[in-house]
């Protein structure tokens, strides 16, 4: 399979309470375009962190980070804002929906950076959404959603802009199973449209149902069969 | 950006209202303080301008006594000596002869414009409106200035056979314009003013011991030299004018007691030359000590002001400061989602900047309302002066959040567990 990311030696370092902590150490990777990846851990080993250096959001201390051969970790704040935004999409852990906007709006988020015209947002949009059960919620604030809304709001906003690569932190950490198998089911259907996915979880139910599973030791991946 | 700006004030309609009465009500207190302190600035340095170093003398002519005052003007040479006596002091060597006086004029009721300056009176077809006369030496000596047209020159000191030049007072200057001719009575004759110059507002003299006497209501004529009178009644008319024109006030250099017995001696040599032998001085310095303790109440109240202003103005400062951190602070978890979704660092700088500058401005202009409307200061000092707080306050207020924003990855105000590190 063609490979899309390669992560090589990444080290990433954290200091707290002026004690340095290496969350990441050395640590390898290879993910396919299309592929699903799953990572486990502990709480607090390195879960979120390894999504954001994939995302260019943080910067490992050493190492590389290719995508599609090119090193993401040695562009600038403009160039990885580029990468972002035309690659990624990204669920966050709490989804932190806006809740100055409506569903719409929070959807349609990330096109603004793409400065997608009014006519093809709304369009992406309302496909997106209907094709995600939500299409009546378009006009209602975020705040007066349940959760399992609320992760298929987040879900939307991140594949709004048809990226290549999901990464999903905890996706279905807070939801029901009801809601959880209607999640995995879309992670499903965007990967066989070819949307290379990651996903943190602490649930091996979830990881299971993924192409590769690693698990995330002391700074490392260890690949689970 | 614009779509960003409506979101957040829609979102924080009431924080943005709150903030922007805040910082509107400190704006305004800070215009209405620069107000104060440039006005209370200007009027101690005019009040210094005119004062300093120099003692004023009342001086009075002596006839008090009703009888002696007919008898004086029965004599058939009173004219001439008025006239002389009062050129003499105007034109002494050692000190500077102010003659003022400040006598109503009667004008024709019809010129409706001057009716709220009016003083009432029982004449329907006409109506006395407040007026000061004073010579050249007084004019310049209290240095007034004009807002429109040309101060009074010696050439408007002459007699024009009725026409007198006239200074208006600044709360005139909607009503008549430089050129327009009004037709009075003074001293009972029917004279034309001649409008030459509108007086600056918050003109000021020193009369009757008060050394701030504001003209801006008061019509302001030239003690002209009259020519000899033709009529007896002309003459009478001009003994009255000239009994008003040496009651005055003489000016001398402030010093240890030499400038003042040369002035008393050179008024004594022109009594005895023109044998106007009744005058006398009021007080040997009525001025000083009102002047004097003027100016001290004025500067312990602008120190008392200006130490209270600074103290809250400082202490708002911070606490607006405060807020609007705090505020920006709370905004970084949703920057850092648009960060996640393709937002470069700068846009967010740029938003984060504008979120503070749209309150700020938005405060600023209505605290500009307030001042030019409401409390009526157009001065353009505070005006720029605050708008440089505004935008100063603004920049240092966005510093702190923009150096989070730039110096730590954004995903590190998402609050999970390993984001929080």
């Amino acid at each position: 399979m063609e490979v899309l990311m390669e992560l090589k030696d990444i080290t990433k370092v954290f200091v707290q309470r002026k004690q340095p902590q290496t969350v990441l150490m050395n640590l390898n990777m290879s993910i396919a375009k299309g592929q699903s990846v799953s990572i486990r851990g502990k709480s607090g080993c390195g879960k979120s962190t390894l999504l954001n250096i994939i995302a260019a959001t943080q910067i490992a201390e050493s190492g590389k980070m290719l995508f599609n051969g090119q090193d993401i970790q040695i562009l600038s704040n403009k160039e990885r804002a580029i990468y972002r935004s035309a690659n990624i999409g990204y669920i966050p852990q709490n989804l932190y929906l806006l809740d100055d906007r409506s569903v719409f709006n929070n959807i349609a988020l990330p096109l603004q950076y793409l400065k997608i015209n009014k006519e093809e947002t709304r369009n992406r949009v309302e496909v997106l959404a209907n094709r995600l059960g939500i299409g009546t919620l378009l006009n209602k604030n975020v705040s007066l959603l349940s959760g399992g809304e609320r992760q298929r709001v987040a879900i939307c906003r991140a594949v709004i802009k048809k990226p290549l690569i999901l990464l999903a932190d905890e996706p279905t950490g807070s939801l029901d199973e009801e809601n959880e198998a209607i999640i995995l089911d879309v992670f499903q259907e965007l990967q066989k449209e070819g949307i290379t996915i990651i996903i943190t979880t602490h649930d091996e139910a979830v990881s299971s149902r993924c192409d590769a599973m690693y698990k995330l030791i002391k700074g490392g991946l260890i690949s689970v069969h | 950006m614009f779509r960003e700006l409506y979101f957040y004030l829609r979102h924080n309609k009431m924080t943005a209202f709150l903030l922007t009465c805040q910082i509107s009500l400190y704006l305004v207190l800070l215009g209405t303080f620069m107000a104060f302190t440039s006005e209370i600035h200007y009027g101690k340095s005019n009040l210094e301008n005119i004062y300093e170093n120099k003692a004023i003398y009342h001086l009075l002519d002596g006839y008090f006594d009703p009888d002696e005052f007919s008898n004086f003007r029965d004599r058939s040479d009173a004219l001439e000596i008025l006239k002389e006596y009062y050129h003499e002091l105007d034109s002494a060597s050692s000190f500077q002869y102010l003659a003022m006086f400040n006598q109503d004029i009667s004008i024709d009721a019809k010129e409706v414009a001057v009716n709220s300056y009016s003083e009432s009176t029982d004449d329907v077809e006409h109506i006395n409106v407040r007026s000061f006369q004073m010579n050249l030496q007084a004019h310049d000596y209290f240095m007034l200035d004009v807002s429109e047209g040309r101060a009074f020159v010696s050439n408007d000191f002459e007699d024009k056979n009725g026409i007198l030049p006239v200074l208006l007072g600044n709360s005139f200057a909607d009503y008549y314009k430089v050129g327009d001719e009004i037709s009075v009575s003074f001293y009972q004759q029917e004279i034309t003013l001649s409008v030459v110059g509108i007086l600056s507002e918050n003109s000021l003299l020193y009369f009757n011991g008060d050394p701030e006497f504001y003209l801006d209501d008061y019509f302001i004529l030239p003690y002209v030299n009259y020519a000899p009178p033709e009529t007896e009644y002309e003459e009478e008319r001009q003994e009255i004018i000239y009994f008003s024109m040496i009651n005055g006030y003489i000016s001398i250099p402030e010093g240890d007691g030499e400038f003042t017995r040369v002035m008393m001696a050179e008024v004594e040599a022109i009594s005895q030359k023109t044998g106007f032998d009744n005058y006398l001085f009021i007080g040997s310095n009525p001025n000083t000590q009102p002047y004097r303790g003027l100016i001290n109440v004025m500067n312990a109240n602008y120190n008392l002001v200006k130490t209270i202003f600074i103290l809250s103005f400082v202490i708002n400062a911070i606490v607006i400061s405060l807020i609007l951190f705090f505020e920006q602070k709370k905004r970084l978890p949703a920057f850092a989602i648009h960060y996640l979704h393709g937002a470069s660092i700068s846009i967010l700088a740029k938003r984060l900047i504008s979120e503070v500058l749209l309150i700020m401005l938005l405060s600023y202009a209505l605290s500009q309302i307030i001042l030019s409307s409401v409390l009526n200061i157009n001065s353009i000092v505070p005006q720029i002066t605050l708008f440089f707080t505004v935008v100063v306050l603004a920049v240092v207020v966005s510093i702190l959040p923009i150096s989070n924003i730039v110096r730590k990855p954004l995903v590190v105000f998402l609050n999970n567990e390993e984001g929080s590190m």
